[in-house]
């Protein structure tokens, strides 16, 4: 195949897997992945985790604990997670993954508590290669003092979903070569511009001042179709990602 | 811990990296704002129109191909007629504009479905 015809074909498949994923929702996948031992399902679980770990590890230090001990309770706790046996206890058949994975994690820690030494000692495991020493800088950054471990876990999953369909959006403008446009639009994200900023953005994007609106909110329409998209896999079904939005976003 | 910088807006301290260093809440609030976006189903002869330039001369119907006009957004759109089309009822309404079915009077009369952009974002 010539080269750009090959790259349309894989980007087409990439699409298409990634839209895949994101119509399956998380308790179709956890089921997948316990009653039919899928491994695709639990690979779709461990990317799950992977992406918003950082929430769980953001609640442990808050709860006071030390790097070292966070660390080591969000990797037992994965591990047992990713061995299915908390899926077994949750009400799989509605609720958000969000509301799940912070309730599984009060269960551990509970459990934890009654667990006996020589049982602790046994849960130095590593499932998951996950990137403490970053993830710690960003608690000390982002973490307000007057925020609870809840409030920590809330504001760190919404920053990760936000983080996310940002990444994707980048990624998007790269593929085709407007990587310099992605950098002028971005900012239009988080306030809409005035008059005199649409009229700098046509200058530097070389098109008419008219045609800068349409643009910019066009770029703001696929961020949030990229937000939802991230968002609906955390929830038990489509209606739901309205409601998570309002609370994650608030 | 080193004091980030805050947020000009809302306060809240900002990012080094992640986000392109925009405010996680300012960028989370300004998704609430806007309204979702609106999905019109494409069926039987209508044809998506994109009405948003200047010249009406330059609006021209091809394959279902996207033109553009300019409109003053004053007041109710249904039965005002903007280049051949007049405007029917609106159908919906999404953060970049509003979508209407309109009739398209030459060279052929159908219906046609309308997408007026909005030029100032809410």
């Amino acid at each position: 195949l010539p080269p750009q015809i090959n790259n349309a074909v894989t980007h087409n498949a990439q699409q298409h897997r990634s839209e895949e994923f994101t119509q399956t929702h998380w308790t179709q996948v956890a089921l997948a992945a316990m009653e039919d031992g899928s491994e695709v399902a639990r690979q779709a679980l461990e990317r799950l985790c992977t992406r918003y770990w950082p929430a769980i590890y953001g609640y442990l230090r808050r709860q006071g604990r030390l790097p070292a001990e966070a660390e080591d309770l969000t990797q037992a706790f994965l591990a047992e997670l990713l061995a299915t046996k908390a899926f077994s206890r949750a009400d799989r058949s509605k609720g958000r993954f969000r509301n799940f994975l912070l309730g599984s994690l009060r269960r551990f820690l509970a459990d934890e508590q009654r667990r006996s030494g020589a049982e602790k000692r046994g849960r130095n495991k590593v499932v998951l290669a996950l990137d403490f020493a970053e993830v710690e800088r960003q608690y000390l950054e982002e973490a307000e003092p007057a925020l609870g471990p809840d409030e920590v876990f809330d504001r760190r999953w919404a920053a990760t979903v936000l983080e996310a369909a940002f990444t994707e959006l980048e990624t998007e403008f790269a593929r085709d070569g407007k990587t310099a446009r992605f950098a002028e639009l971005r900012r239009f994200l988080s306030e809409p511009g005035t008059e005199s900023d649409y009229a700098a953005l046509a200058g530097r994007l070389g098109i008419s001042p008219q045609s800068v609106p349409p643009v910019v909110c066009r770029f703001r329409e696929r961020y949030r179709e990229l937000v939802r998209r991230t968002v609906l896999v955390t929830v038990a079904d489509v209606e739901e990602v309205d409601s998570e939005f309002q609370e994650l976003f608030r | 811990m080193k004091d980030a910088p805050l947020c000009p807006r809302c306060g809240a301290r900002l990012p080094t990296t992640a986000l392109g260093g925009l405010c996680p809440r300012c960028v989370g609030r300004s998704l609430l704002g806007a309204e979702p976006a609106v999905q019109v189903p494409a069926r039987g002869e209508k044809e998506n129109v994109e009405v948003q330039g200047s010249d009406p001369e330059s609006l021209s119907l091809g394959d279902g191909t996207k033109t553009s006009l300019a409109v003053d957004l004053v007041g109710e759109m249904v039965g005002q007629k903007i280049g051949r089309y007049k405007i029917l009822e609106k159908v919906g309404e999404g953060g970049c504009g509003v979508v209407y079915v309109a009739e398209q009077t030459e060279p052929v009369r159908r219906r046609v479905a309308l997408k007026v952009i909005k030029l100032i974002l809410p």
